[in-house]
């Protein structure tokens, strides 16, 4: 992971920003695996019905994104049975977690960010 | 709530800050919340109170109240299996406080019911009280800290889940318990746990329209 905090006295200039988007977690940006962990990190387990559901992805693409965050350690998936059907569960890591929230911080710095940027260039051409 | 591109804006944000709430509510139906479960809760422990009201003590009082004890354990778990994962399952995150309530309430119980347990056998196994009376309380004393621990989530589940149990060994036992104090607590848990129960299930039916819109729009 290799997600940036933005604390005071960081550089806030148009290129600190982009240094700064260029530093977000790319295993979390991608959006189906940003999805994937959104809905992961709102319970303990869920199956891949409701995940598949949840995230409107395909079914293909859901096993290769969720295989890319098992491979990164944030999330973990266990095969068992419901009865005689064979059924999956993912669950989110701490790791995983740690840098959802991250990269949720960071996203949402740089989203106000951005909107300063946007505000204050109207207020210089005005 | 479909995921397009990935710039950094609002409804990206929005997006995935719905997709987080209705996970959050459609996985609390998993633990916290029994919708109909708690409606059956209800009415169990006011049929059962109405039971031995009418009927008084006898074998009648003791099949029904013990017949209505179960029937909402296994009830409330069938209704959550099959009429609140319509989308799958999702298992409720449980905050590490409740979880240590629910750990400290079940020790608590555990406690109790070990040491009356160990009264009731002594009792039994030196003939002090005949096997019709302690029986029925010692089987109390064995299955009630599993129960606690693997069906009773909620405070109000504890509550009326707790009393039924009570009750049933003490009508299995060929008593009924005092009408006052189930005029106190078990109508009232009952009521609270009937209301509680609609009101989460007309959450549901909201939450599973929305569920079913996101189907919709992502199919």
């Amino acid at each position: 992971m290799s997600s940036l905090d933005l604390q005071a006295g960081e550089d806030t200039s148009p290129t600190g920003e982009l240094h700064e988007a260029l530093t977000l977690d790319r295993v979390v940006h991608e959006p189906a695996r940003l999805a994937i962990l959104a809905v992961l990190s709102s319970a303990e387990e869920v199956d891949f019905a409701f995940l598949l559901m949840a995230t409107g992805l395909s079914k293909g693409n859901l096993s290769k994104q969720s295989s890319k965050l098992e491979e990164a350690g944030y999330i973990t998936i266990r095969k068992y049975f419901k009865g005689k059907i064979p059924a999956t569960g993912y669950r989110i890591t701490d790791k995983g977690r740690a840098a959802f929230t991250a990269y949720w911080e960071h996203i949402t710095a740089l989203g106000q960010s951005v909107q300063r940027l946007d505000h204050s260039e109207r207020t210089s051409n005005d | 709530m479909t995921l397009k591109g990935d710039s950094v804006n609002t409804d990206y944000r929005q997006s995935i800050s719905e997709m987080q709430d209705l996970t959050r509510e459609y996985a609390s139906f998993s633990q916290s919340r029994s919708g109909l479960g708690n409606v059956l809760g209800g009415v169990a422990g006011l049929a059962s109170f109405a039971v031995m009201w009418l009927l008084g003590r006898g074998v009648a009082t003791a099949i029904l109240t013990v017949g209505l004890t179960f029937a909402w354990l296994v009830g409330k778990e069938v209704i959550r299996r099959q009429l609140y994962r319509p989308f799958g399952e999702a298992r409720e995150t449980w905050p590490a406080s409740l979880r240590r309530t629910h750990l400290g309430v079940n020790a608590f119980i555990g406690l109790v019911c070990a040491i009356g347990g160990v009264v009731f056998a002594v009792r039994l196994a030196t003939g002090t009280t005949p096997w019709s009376v302690a029986l029925p309380y010692l089987i109390f004393c064995l299955i009630t800290p599993w129960i606690g621990w693997r069906y009773l989530r909620t405070v109000n589940e504890f509550m009326v889940g707790f009393y039924l149990l009570f009750a049933s060994a003490v009508v299995s036992a060929g008593f009924v318990p005092d009408r006052l104090w189930l005029v106190a607590i078990l109508p009232w848990y009952s009521l609270v746990l009937v209301v509680l129960g609609l009101r989460e299930h007309r959450q549901f039916q909201d939450l599973a329209a929305r569920l079913r819109g996101l189907r919709e729009v992502t199919a």
